[in-house]
Protein backbone atom coordinates (compact mmCIF):
# COMPACT_ATOMS: atom_id res chain seq x y z
CA UNK A 1 0.00 0.00 0.00
CA UNK A 2 1.13 3.35 -0.93
CA UNK A 3 2.02 5.78 2.07
CA UNK A 4 -0.99 8.42 2.46
CA UNK A 5 0.31 11.69 1.96
CA UNK A 6 -2.06 12.98 4.60
CA UNK A 7 -1.66 14.80 7.79
CA UNK A 8 -3.23 13.03 10.41
CA UNK A 9 -2.41 12.61 14.59
CA UNK A 10 -2.18 8.86 16.43
CA UNK A 11 -5.87 10.33 18.04
CA UNK A 12 -6.93 10.57 14.26
CA UNK A 13 -5.98 6.85 13.78
CA UNK A 14 -7.35 5.23 16.55
CA UNK A 15 -10.52 7.20 16.10
CA UNK A 16 -10.90 5.56 12.51
CA UNK A 17 -9.89 2.18 13.48
CA UNK A 18 -12.61 2.08 15.92
CA UNK A 19 -15.27 3.46 13.75
CA UNK A 20 -14.79 1.51 10.77
CA UNK A 21 -15.56 -1.25 13.38
CA UNK A 22 -19.16 -0.54 14.84
CA UNK A 23 -21.28 -1.66 12.79
CA UNK A 24 -25.62 -0.80 12.31
CA UNK A 25 -26.86 -3.35 14.72
CA UNK A 26 -24.57 -2.15 17.84
CA UNK A 27 -25.62 -0.15 20.75
CA UNK A 28 -23.15 2.03 22.60
CA UNK A 29 -22.85 4.35 25.37
CA UNK A 30 -20.51 7.42 25.46
CA UNK A 31 -20.18 9.84 28.14
CA UNK A 32 -18.14 9.92 31.28
CA UNK A 33 -14.65 10.58 31.73
CA UNK A 34 -11.66 10.81 29.25
CA UNK A 35 -13.59 9.82 26.50
CA UNK A 36 -12.64 12.28 23.83
CA UNK A 37 -11.64 9.13 21.34
CA UNK A 38 -14.79 6.99 22.05
CA UNK A 39 -16.93 9.81 21.66
CA UNK A 40 -15.40 10.98 18.08
CA UNK A 41 -15.41 6.97 17.02
CA UNK A 42 -18.76 7.23 17.18
CA UNK A 43 -19.65 10.24 16.02
CA UNK A 44 -17.71 9.14 13.09
CA UNK A 45 -19.44 6.22 12.58
CA UNK A 46 -22.72 7.60 12.89
CA UNK A 47 -21.82 9.65 10.08
CA UNK A 48 -19.68 7.24 7.83
CA UNK A 49 -20.36 3.47 8.62
CA UNK A 50 -23.40 2.63 10.91
CA UNK A 51 -26.17 5.27 10.60
CA UNK A 52 -28.27 3.10 12.60
CA UNK A 53 -26.38 2.18 15.49
CA UNK A 54 -27.93 3.03 18.71
CA UNK A 55 -26.14 5.60 20.84
CA UNK A 56 -27.12 6.52 24.05
CA UNK A 57 -25.05 8.95 26.77
CA UNK A 58 -24.39 8.25 30.41
CA UNK A 59 -27.19 10.37 31.72
CA UNK A 60 -29.32 8.32 29.46
CA UNK A 61 -30.24 10.45 27.01
CA UNK A 62 -31.13 7.62 23.73
CA UNK A 63 -29.89 8.97 20.49
CA UNK A 64 -28.50 12.75 21.33
CA UNK A 65 -27.11 15.04 18.98
CA UNK A 66 -23.00 14.54 19.11
CA UNK A 67 -21.70 18.15 19.35
CA UNK A 68 -18.29 18.77 18.26
CA UNK A 69 -15.60 17.62 20.82
CA UNK A 70 -14.36 20.67 22.75
CA UNK A 71 -10.40 21.77 24.16
CA UNK A 72 -12.17 21.06 27.77
CA UNK A 73 -13.69 17.66 26.88
CA UNK A 74 -17.76 16.88 26.56
CA UNK A 75 -18.76 18.53 29.98
CA UNK A 76 -22.22 16.91 30.89
CA UNK A 77 -23.51 20.12 29.35
CA UNK A 78 -22.76 19.02 25.87
CA UNK A 79 -25.29 16.26 25.82
CA UNK A 80 -29.05 17.22 26.68
CA UNK A 81 -29.60 19.77 23.84
CA UNK A 82 -31.73 16.86 21.68
CA UNK A 83 -32.76 13.17 21.48
CA UNK A 84 -34.80 10.66 20.59
CA UNK A 85 -35.53 10.20 24.41
CA UNK A 86 -34.62 10.67 28.02
CA UNK A 87 -34.22 8.03 30.31
CA UNK A 88 -33.14 7.87 34.29
CA UNK A 89 -30.82 5.59 36.77
CA UNK A 90 -33.21 2.50 36.09
CA UNK A 91 -32.30 2.47 32.58
CA UNK A 92 -28.63 2.87 33.61
CA UNK A 93 -28.75 -0.45 35.80
CA UNK A 94 -31.26 -2.43 33.49
CA UNK A 95 -28.68 -1.59 30.80
CA UNK A 96 -25.58 -2.82 32.10
CA UNK A 97 -27.14 -5.30 33.81
CA UNK A 98 -28.81 -6.85 30.80
CA UNK A 99 -26.09 -5.73 27.98
CA UNK A 100 -28.49 -3.05 26.52
CA UNK A 101 -25.22 -1.94 25.15
CA UNK A 102 -23.79 -4.34 23.45
CA UNK A 103 -20.62 -2.09 22.97
CA UNK A 104 -18.52 -0.64 25.01
CA UNK A 105 -14.93 1.29 25.27
CA UNK A 106 -12.35 1.31 28.29
CA UNK A 107 -9.06 2.67 28.83
CA UNK A 108 -6.82 2.19 31.37
CA UNK A 109 -4.06 2.90 33.78
CA UNK A 110 -2.55 -0.69 33.15
CA UNK A 111 -3.34 -3.22 30.41
CA UNK A 112 -2.25 -6.54 29.89
CA UNK A 113 -1.51 -9.04 27.70
CA UNK A 114 -4.94 -10.65 27.69
CA UNK A 115 -6.99 -7.34 27.75
CA UNK A 116 -7.14 -6.66 31.72
CA UNK A 117 -7.91 -3.30 32.97
CA UNK A 118 -6.50 -1.72 35.94
CA UNK A 119 -8.40 1.79 36.31
CA UNK A 120 -8.01 1.18 40.53
CA UNK A 121 -4.62 0.57 41.84
CA UNK A 122 -0.97 0.78 40.53
CA UNK A 123 1.37 -1.58 43.26
CA UNK A 124 -0.23 -3.21 46.02
CA UNK A 125 -4.22 -2.45 45.80
CA UNK A 126 -3.64 -2.37 50.06
CA UNK A 127 -0.82 0.09 49.88
CA UNK A 128 -1.01 1.49 46.23
CA UNK A 129 1.68 4.08 44.18
CA UNK A 130 -1.42 5.06 42.47
CA UNK A 131 -5.08 4.81 43.73
CA UNK A 132 -6.50 5.45 40.30
CA UNK A 133 -9.63 7.13 39.08
CA UNK A 134 -11.96 3.45 39.60
CA UNK A 135 -14.14 2.92 37.16
CA UNK A 136 -18.24 3.62 36.85
CA UNK A 137 -19.32 0.40 34.92
CA UNK A 138 -17.26 -2.41 35.36
CA UNK A 139 -20.42 -4.31 34.50
CA UNK A 140 -20.37 -3.41 30.47
CA UNK A 141 -17.07 -5.37 30.41
CA UNK A 142 -18.88 -8.28 31.24
CA UNK A 143 -22.95 -7.18 29.69
CA UNK A 144 -21.95 -5.77 26.11
CA UNK A 145 -21.23 -7.99 23.57
CA UNK A 146 -17.86 -6.90 23.06
CA UNK A 147 -15.84 -3.87 24.14
CA UNK A 148 -12.48 -1.81 22.48
CA UNK A 149 -9.57 -1.17 24.63
CA UNK A 150 -7.77 2.40 23.22
CA UNK A 151 -4.64 2.95 25.56
CA UNK A 152 -3.98 6.95 25.15
CA UNK A 153 -0.26 5.88 25.93
CA UNK A 154 2.09 3.08 24.45
CA UNK A 155 4.54 2.55 27.13
CA UNK A 156 5.90 -0.09 28.88
CA UNK A 157 4.47 0.84 32.12
CA UNK A 158 1.14 1.11 30.14
CA UNK A 159 1.24 -2.04 28.57
CA UNK A 160 2.03 -4.67 31.18
CA UNK A 161 2.75 -8.44 30.97
CA UNK A 162 0.10 -8.69 34.40
CA UNK A 163 -2.13 -5.80 35.80
CA UNK A 164 -2.04 -4.79 39.55
CA UNK A 165 -5.20 -5.36 39.95
CA UNK A 166 -8.33 -6.19 37.75
CA UNK A 167 -11.15 -3.31 37.31
CA UNK A 168 -12.49 -4.73 34.29
CA UNK A 169 -11.85 -8.51 33.11
CA UNK A 170 -10.13 -9.18 29.73
CA UNK A 171 -9.46 -12.59 28.92
CA UNK A 172 -8.45 -12.74 32.69
CA UNK A 173 -5.76 -15.88 32.43
CA UNK A 174 -6.19 -17.70 28.80
CA UNK A 175 -9.04 -19.20 26.32
CA UNK A 176 -11.36 -20.13 29.65
CA UNK A 177 -10.74 -17.39 31.54
CA UNK A 178 -13.98 -15.71 31.04
CA UNK A 179 -15.58 -18.82 30.77
CA UNK A 180 -14.11 -20.27 34.19
CA UNK A 181 -15.68 -16.46 35.78
CA UNK A 182 -19.16 -17.09 34.49
CA UNK A 183 -18.91 -14.66 31.79
CA UNK A 184 -20.49 -15.58 28.62
CA UNK A 185 -19.82 -12.63 26.34
CA UNK A 186 -16.79 -12.63 23.50
CA UNK A 187 -14.29 -9.30 25.75
CA UNK A 188 -12.05 -7.51 24.09
CA UNK A 189 -11.73 -7.38 20.26
CA UNK A 190 -9.36 -4.87 19.72
CA UNK A 191 -6.87 -2.58 21.43
CA UNK A 192 -5.79 0.46 19.66
CA UNK A 193 -2.55 2.15 20.98
CA UNK A 194 -0.76 5.47 19.55
CA UNK A 195 1.28 2.62 17.69
CA UNK A 196 -0.35 0.08 17.06
CA UNK A 197 -3.47 -2.01 16.74
CA UNK A 198 -3.84 -5.52 19.01
CA UNK A 199 -6.53 -8.12 18.55
CA UNK A 200 -6.63 -11.43 20.46
CA UNK A 201 -5.24 -15.20 19.15
CA UNK A 202 -8.30 -17.05 18.79
CA UNK A 203 -6.08 -19.83 20.54
CA UNK A 204 -4.63 -18.36 23.43
CA UNK A 205 -6.46 -15.38 23.89
CA UNK A 206 -3.38 -13.25 24.41
CA UNK A 207 -2.57 -9.87 22.85
CA UNK A 208 -1.21 -10.18 18.93
CA UNK A 209 0.12 -7.17 16.71
CA UNK A 210 -2.58 -6.92 14.21
CA UNK A 211 -1.06 -3.37 12.21
CA UNK A 212 1.35 -0.90 13.25
CA UNK A 213 0.07 2.34 12.38
CA UNK A 214 1.85 4.26 9.30
CA UNK A 215 5.27 5.30 10.09
CA UNK A 216 5.73 3.07 12.83
CA UNK A 217 7.87 0.04 13.23
CA UNK A 218 7.57 -3.29 14.56
CA UNK A 219 10.54 -2.85 16.36
CA UNK A 220 9.15 0.45 18.32
CA UNK A 221 5.84 -1.74 19.64
CA UNK A 222 8.23 -4.02 20.88
CA UNK A 223 10.67 -1.35 22.51
CA UNK A 224 7.67 -0.49 24.12
CA UNK A 225 5.23 -2.89 25.36
CA UNK A 226 6.03 -4.05 28.90
CA UNK A 227 5.45 -7.68 27.44
CA UNK A 228 5.60 -10.06 24.63
CA UNK A 229 2.87 -10.01 22.26
CA UNK A 230 2.37 -12.47 19.02
CA UNK A 231 4.06 -11.23 16.42
CA UNK A 232 2.25 -12.89 13.14
CA UNK A 233 4.57 -13.81 10.19
CA UNK A 234 3.22 -10.47 8.33
CA UNK A 235 2.22 -6.91 9.95
CA UNK A 236 0.03 -5.12 7.48
CA UNK A 237 0.09 -1.19 8.17
CA UNK A 238 -3.26 0.21 9.95
CA UNK A 239 -5.26 1.78 6.97
CA UNK A 240 -4.92 5.57 7.61
CA UNK A 241 -7.51 7.95 7.76
CA UNK A 242 -9.20 8.74 4.38
CA UNK A 243 -9.69 12.08 3.06
CA UNK A 244 -13.39 11.50 3.78
CA UNK A 245 -12.75 10.39 7.47
CA UNK A 246 -10.58 13.25 7.89
CA UNK A 247 -12.33 16.16 6.14
CA UNK A 248 -15.36 14.67 8.15
CA UNK A 249 -13.40 14.83 11.81
CA UNK A 250 -11.76 18.69 10.98
CA UNK A 251 -15.59 19.93 9.88
CA UNK A 252 -17.99 18.52 11.95
CA UNK A 253 -16.76 16.37 14.61
CA UNK A 254 -13.00 17.74 16.05
CA UNK A 255 -13.33 21.86 14.43
CA UNK A 256 -11.21 23.00 17.40
CA UNK A 257 -8.79 19.72 16.98
CA UNK A 258 -8.31 18.36 20.05
CA UNK A 259 -7.52 15.09 18.61
CA UNK A 260 -4.96 16.97 16.79
CA UNK A 261 -3.21 18.50 19.72
CA UNK B 1 -67.83 23.50 56.81
CA UNK B 2 -64.50 24.58 57.14
CA UNK B 3 -61.75 22.31 55.40
CA UNK B 4 -58.11 21.73 56.25
CA UNK B 5 -55.66 23.06 53.72
CA UNK B 6 -52.51 20.79 52.18
CA UNK B 7 -48.99 21.45 54.37
CA UNK B 8 -46.19 22.69 52.61
CA UNK B 9 -42.96 21.64 52.40
CA UNK B 10 -40.67 24.42 51.80
CA UNK B 11 -38.54 25.09 54.41
CA UNK B 12 -35.31 26.58 55.37
CA UNK B 13 -31.91 25.60 55.20
CA UNK B 14 -31.46 25.65 58.91
CA UNK B 15 -34.47 23.76 59.29
CA UNK B 16 -33.24 21.23 57.15
CA UNK B 17 -29.89 20.97 58.69
CA UNK B 18 -31.38 20.88 61.90
CA UNK B 19 -32.32 16.64 61.19
CA UNK B 20 -28.42 16.09 60.29
CA UNK B 21 -26.00 15.51 62.19
CA UNK B 22 -22.73 13.83 62.82
CA UNK B 23 -21.65 10.26 61.74
CA UNK B 24 -24.97 10.23 59.66
CA UNK B 25 -24.95 8.64 56.25
CA UNK B 26 -25.82 10.78 53.40
CA UNK B 27 -26.10 10.66 50.03
CA UNK B 28 -25.74 13.28 46.96
CA UNK B 29 -27.70 13.00 43.98
CA UNK B 30 -27.31 14.61 40.38
CA UNK B 31 -24.46 12.48 38.71
CA UNK B 32 -20.73 13.46 37.61
CA UNK B 33 -20.87 17.08 36.97
CA UNK B 34 -24.77 17.96 36.73
CA UNK B 35 -27.37 18.34 39.06
CA UNK B 36 -25.08 18.08 42.15
CA UNK B 37 -26.25 19.33 45.10
CA UNK B 38 -23.38 21.84 45.56
CA UNK B 39 -25.24 24.72 48.30
CA UNK B 40 -26.21 21.41 49.72
CA UNK B 41 -22.53 20.75 50.25
CA UNK B 42 -21.43 24.09 50.90
CA UNK B 43 -23.97 24.75 54.14
CA UNK B 44 -23.22 20.96 55.49
CA UNK B 45 -19.31 22.01 55.33
CA UNK B 46 -20.01 25.33 56.80
CA UNK B 47 -21.80 23.82 60.09
CA UNK B 48 -19.05 21.22 60.08
CA UNK B 49 -21.55 18.26 60.47
CA UNK B 50 -18.77 15.78 60.38
CA UNK B 51 -17.78 11.74 60.32
CA UNK B 52 -20.11 11.18 57.41
CA UNK B 53 -20.50 7.98 55.45
CA UNK B 54 -20.63 9.57 52.30
CA UNK B 55 -22.60 8.15 49.17
CA UNK B 56 -23.42 9.60 45.97
CA UNK B 57 -24.91 8.62 42.86
CA UNK B 58 -22.13 6.36 40.97
CA UNK B 59 -20.13 9.49 40.26
CA UNK B 60 -19.39 12.14 41.99
CA UNK B 61 -17.49 15.56 41.61
CA UNK B 62 -17.48 18.97 43.41
CA UNK B 63 -19.47 17.35 46.32
CA UNK B 64 -17.34 14.17 47.37
CA UNK B 65 -14.30 16.23 46.73
CA UNK B 66 -15.15 19.63 49.34
CA UNK B 67 -16.62 17.56 52.01
CA UNK B 68 -13.77 15.73 51.80
CA UNK B 69 -11.34 18.44 51.42
CA UNK B 70 -13.14 20.30 54.19
CA UNK B 71 -12.73 17.29 56.27
CA UNK B 72 -16.01 15.76 57.13
CA UNK B 73 -15.96 12.34 55.62
CA UNK B 74 -15.14 9.24 56.94
CA UNK B 75 -15.75 6.72 54.52
CA UNK B 76 -16.72 7.08 50.56
CA UNK B 77 -19.11 4.66 49.05
CA UNK B 78 -19.00 6.88 45.23
CA UNK B 79 -17.89 4.27 41.82
CA UNK B 80 -16.02 7.02 40.87
CA UNK B 81 -15.10 10.35 41.87
CA UNK B 82 -13.86 12.79 39.43
CA UNK B 83 -13.96 16.17 37.34
CA UNK B 84 -14.48 14.46 34.48
CA UNK B 85 -12.43 15.99 31.72
CA UNK B 86 -11.00 18.65 33.73
CA UNK B 87 -9.17 16.50 35.77
CA UNK B 88 -9.14 13.75 39.21
CA UNK B 89 -10.54 14.98 41.94
CA UNK B 90 -7.43 15.87 44.16
CA UNK B 91 -8.77 15.83 47.24
CA UNK B 92 -10.84 12.60 47.13
CA UNK B 93 -7.50 11.11 45.17
CA UNK B 94 -5.22 12.34 48.33
CA UNK B 95 -7.47 11.34 50.87
CA UNK B 96 -8.31 7.77 49.46
CA UNK B 97 -4.28 7.13 48.54
CA UNK B 98 -3.25 7.55 52.62
CA UNK B 99 -5.94 6.19 53.72
CA UNK B 100 -7.43 9.29 55.46
CA UNK B 101 -10.95 7.91 54.20
CA UNK B 102 -12.38 4.65 53.51
CA UNK B 103 -12.64 4.74 50.19
CA UNK B 104 -14.93 1.74 49.66
CA UNK B 105 -14.69 0.60 46.33
CA UNK B 106 -17.95 0.32 44.57
CA UNK B 107 -19.43 0.36 41.14
CA UNK B 108 -22.45 1.36 39.31
CA UNK B 109 -24.20 -1.55 39.65
CA UNK B 110 -23.50 -2.50 43.59
CA UNK B 111 -24.47 1.23 44.20
CA UNK B 112 -27.23 1.71 42.12
CA UNK B 113 -28.69 -2.35 43.07
CA UNK B 114 -28.13 -1.21 46.98
CA UNK B 115 -30.56 1.87 46.37
CA UNK B 116 -32.90 -0.17 44.12
CA UNK B 117 -33.38 -2.94 47.02
CA UNK B 118 -33.67 -0.17 49.78
CA UNK B 119 -36.07 1.94 47.31
CA UNK B 120 -38.06 -1.13 46.79
CA UNK B 121 -37.56 -2.50 50.53
CA UNK B 122 -36.22 -5.52 49.72
CA UNK B 123 -33.05 -6.77 52.46
CA UNK B 124 -30.38 -7.18 48.33
CA UNK B 125 -30.52 -6.51 45.28
CA UNK B 126 -28.98 -9.63 42.42
CA UNK B 127 -26.17 -8.11 40.61
CA UNK B 128 -25.13 -10.27 37.71
CA UNK B 129 -22.27 -8.69 36.34
CA UNK B 130 -19.80 -8.03 38.60
CA UNK B 131 -17.76 -10.90 37.46
CA UNK B 132 -13.96 -11.93 36.58
CA UNK B 133 -12.43 -8.53 38.26
CA UNK B 134 -10.78 -8.03 41.48
CA UNK B 135 -13.26 -5.21 42.53
CA UNK B 136 -15.78 -8.13 44.01
CA UNK B 137 -13.00 -8.88 46.48
CA UNK B 138 -12.32 -5.74 47.93
CA UNK B 139 -16.48 -5.55 48.64
CA UNK B 140 -16.64 -7.23 51.75
CA UNK B 141 -20.52 -5.82 52.22
CA UNK B 142 -21.72 -7.90 49.22
CA UNK B 143 -21.70 -11.40 49.12
CA UNK B 144 -21.92 -14.08 46.33
CA UNK B 145 -24.01 -16.43 46.03
CA UNK B 146 -25.73 -19.05 43.78
CA UNK B 147 -29.66 -18.14 42.31
CA UNK B 148 -31.98 -20.62 44.20
CA UNK B 149 -33.92 -20.94 40.37
CA UNK B 150 -31.03 -22.38 38.82
CA UNK B 151 -27.23 -22.36 39.29
CA UNK B 152 -26.22 -19.10 38.17
CA UNK B 153 -23.94 -17.14 40.46
CA UNK B 154 -24.73 -13.41 41.47
CA UNK B 155 -23.51 -10.99 43.76
CA UNK B 156 -26.54 -9.97 46.91
CA UNK B 157 -25.88 -6.30 47.08
CA UNK B 158 -27.45 -5.28 50.73
CA UNK B 159 -30.17 -2.54 50.89
CA UNK B 160 -28.50 1.41 50.97
CA UNK B 161 -30.51 3.20 52.66
CA UNK B 162 -29.15 6.92 53.72
CA UNK B 163 -30.43 8.49 56.63
CA UNK B 164 -30.17 11.69 54.36
CA UNK B 165 -30.57 12.49 50.64
CA UNK B 166 -29.85 15.83 49.27
CA UNK B 167 -31.42 16.19 45.66
CA UNK B 168 -30.64 19.27 43.43
CA UNK B 169 -33.70 19.77 40.66
CA UNK B 170 -34.63 22.39 38.23
CA UNK B 171 -38.04 23.21 39.25
CA UNK B 172 -40.30 22.32 41.96
CA UNK B 173 -43.34 23.60 43.76
CA UNK B 174 -44.06 24.24 47.27
CA UNK B 175 -45.51 20.75 48.52
CA UNK B 176 -41.96 18.87 47.26
CA UNK B 177 -43.15 18.04 44.32
CA UNK B 178 -39.76 17.82 41.29
CA UNK B 179 -38.89 18.16 38.16
CA UNK B 180 -35.46 18.03 36.13
CA UNK B 181 -35.61 19.54 32.87
CA UNK B 182 -32.75 17.58 31.96
CA UNK B 183 -32.04 13.25 33.04
CA UNK B 184 -33.23 12.86 36.49
CA UNK B 185 -30.48 10.11 36.62
CA UNK B 186 -30.59 7.83 39.93
CA UNK B 187 -32.09 10.97 41.92
CA UNK B 188 -35.93 8.95 41.79
CA UNK B 189 -34.53 5.53 42.78
CA UNK B 190 -32.04 7.58 45.91
CA UNK B 191 -35.47 9.73 47.04
CA UNK B 192 -37.08 6.41 47.19
CA UNK B 193 -34.15 4.54 49.08
CA UNK B 194 -33.20 7.59 51.66
CA UNK B 195 -35.06 7.57 54.81
CA UNK B 196 -34.72 11.82 54.77
CA UNK B 197 -35.02 13.74 51.76
CA UNK B 198 -34.14 17.29 51.25
CA UNK B 199 -34.62 19.24 48.03
CA UNK B 200 -33.25 22.26 46.85
CA UNK B 201 -34.71 23.87 43.34
CA UNK B 202 -33.26 26.75 41.28
CA UNK B 203 -36.88 27.82 40.88
CA UNK B 204 -39.97 26.85 42.74
CA UNK B 205 -43.12 27.05 40.38
CA UNK B 206 -46.94 27.66 41.52
CA UNK B 207 -48.69 23.87 42.79
CA UNK B 208 -51.30 25.38 40.26
CA UNK B 209 -48.94 25.47 37.10
CA UNK B 210 -46.93 21.68 38.01
CA UNK B 211 -50.80 20.36 38.51
CA UNK B 212 -51.55 21.04 34.87
CA UNK B 213 -48.57 19.10 33.27
CA UNK B 214 -48.48 16.16 35.91
CA UNK B 215 -46.18 14.23 33.52
CA UNK B 216 -43.40 16.73 33.72
CA UNK B 217 -42.97 15.38 37.17
CA UNK B 218 -39.75 13.68 38.18
CA UNK B 219 -40.41 13.08 41.86
CA UNK B 220 -43.53 13.39 43.75
CA UNK B 221 -43.78 15.15 47.07
CA UNK B 222 -44.33 11.91 48.77
CA UNK B 223 -40.83 11.25 48.63
CA UNK B 224 -39.79 14.30 49.68
CA UNK B 225 -39.21 15.79 52.96
CA UNK B 226 -38.22 19.17 52.63
CA UNK B 227 -37.71 21.61 49.55
CA UNK B 228 -35.37 25.08 49.70
CA UNK B 229 -35.77 27.58 47.01
CA UNK B 230 -31.86 27.30 46.70
CA UNK B 231 -31.08 29.33 43.62
CA UNK B 232 -28.33 28.50 40.98
CA UNK B 233 -28.14 25.84 43.86
CA UNK B 234 -26.03 22.92 41.39
CA UNK B 235 -23.19 25.54 41.00
CA UNK B 236 -20.42 24.94 39.70
CA UNK B 237 -22.14 22.01 37.98
CA UNK B 238 -24.45 22.08 35.08
CA UNK B 239 -27.99 22.62 35.93
CA UNK B 240 -29.89 21.15 32.76
CA UNK B 241 -31.98 23.80 30.69
CA UNK B 242 -30.79 26.41 33.41
CA UNK B 243 -26.86 26.87 33.70
CA UNK B 244 -23.52 25.37 32.34
CA UNK B 245 -20.64 23.59 34.51
CA UNK B 246 -18.51 27.34 35.81
CA UNK B 247 -15.07 25.86 34.09
CA UNK B 248 -13.08 28.62 35.66
CA UNK B 249 -15.22 28.50 39.16
CA UNK B 250 -13.91 24.59 38.40
CA UNK B 251 -10.29 24.91 37.50
CA UNK B 252 -9.79 27.59 40.60
CA UNK B 253 -11.19 24.64 42.79
CA UNK B 254 -9.25 21.71 41.43
CA UNK B 255 -5.88 23.99 41.40
CA UNK B 256 -6.14 25.53 44.37
CA UNK B 257 -6.87 21.82 46.01
CA UNK B 258 -3.61 20.71 43.84
CA UNK B 259 -1.82 23.59 45.40
CA UNK B 260 -2.37 22.78 48.90
CA UNK B 261 -2.09 19.00 49.19
CA UNK B 262 1.61 19.52 46.74
CA UNK B 263 2.40 21.73 49.46
CA UNK B 264 3.17 24.68 46.93
CA UNK B 265 0.26 26.92 48.61
CA UNK B 266 -0.15 25.54 51.59
CA UNK B 267 -2.98 27.63 52.19
CA UNK B 268 -4.53 28.06 48.27
CA UNK B 269 -7.50 25.57 49.45
CA UNK B 270 -8.34 26.38 52.78
CA UNK B 271 -8.83 30.16 51.55
CA UNK B 272 -11.09 28.66 48.99
CA UNK B 273 -13.46 27.16 51.84
CA UNK B 274 -12.97 30.52 53.29
CA UNK B 275 -14.20 32.51 50.73
CA UNK B 276 -16.85 30.60 49.14
CA UNK B 277 -17.70 27.86 51.73
CA UNK B 278 -17.66 29.28 55.52
CA UNK B 279 -17.69 33.15 55.01
CA UNK B 280 -20.92 33.66 52.58
CA UNK B 281 -24.09 33.93 55.10
CA UNK B 282 -26.18 32.44 52.21
CA UNK B 283 -26.74 31.29 49.05
CA UNK B 284 -26.79 34.96 47.73
CA UNK B 285 -23.92 35.84 49.07
CA UNK B 286 -22.27 33.00 47.78
CA UNK B 287 -23.65 33.70 44.45
CA UNK B 288 -22.32 37.37 44.45
CA UNK B 289 -18.93 36.40 45.10
CA UNK B 290 -18.38 33.86 41.91
CA UNK B 291 -19.21 36.86 40.03
CA UNK B 292 -23.01 37.87 40.75
CA UNK B 293 -25.77 38.71 38.04
CA UNK B 294 -22.72 39.42 35.30
CA UNK B 295 -21.25 35.66 35.69
CA UNK B 296 -24.82 33.76 36.40
CA UNK B 297 -25.78 35.75 33.01
CA UNK B 298 -23.02 34.51 31.08
CA UNK B 299 -23.83 31.07 32.38
CA UNK B 300 -27.13 30.63 31.35
CA UNK B 301 -26.24 32.40 28.17
CA UNK B 302 -25.06 29.60 26.59
CA UNK B 303 -28.04 28.01 25.84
Amino acid sequence: MAESALKFTWAEQIVCVIARDLRDEDSVQVGGARHDIPYAAVSLARLLYAPDMTIFTTSLFWNPELPPLRHSGQLASAFTLMADAKGSGYDIFESSEKGVATVFFYSGLQIDRYGNINLHFVGDPRDPVIRGPGVVNPSRGVSAKRFYIYAMRHEKRTLVEKVDFISIAGHIDGPDGRRKAGIKTSGPGLCVTPLAVFDFDESTKAMRLKSVHQGVSVEQVMENTGFQPIIPREVTVTPPPTAEELELLHTRIDPDGVLRR
Amino acid sequence: MPVKSRTPKLATVDECLSLMHDGMTIATGGLGMFNKPCQWVREIAKRRIGNLILCSSPQASYDADLLIGAGLVKRTNIAQVSFDQLGLAPNFRYAAQRGLIDAVVQAEATLAGGYLAAAQGLPYHAVGTLKGNDIVKLMSFAKKYTSPLGGEELLAVPALSPDMAFIHAQEGDEFGNLRHLGAPAFDPIIARAAKVVIASVDRIISHQRLRMEPEKTTIPSRFITKIVHLPYGAHPTFSPRHYVEDEEHLRNYIQRARQSLGGHAPEAYKEYLEKYVYGPKDVFEYLELIGGVRRLTQLEGVW
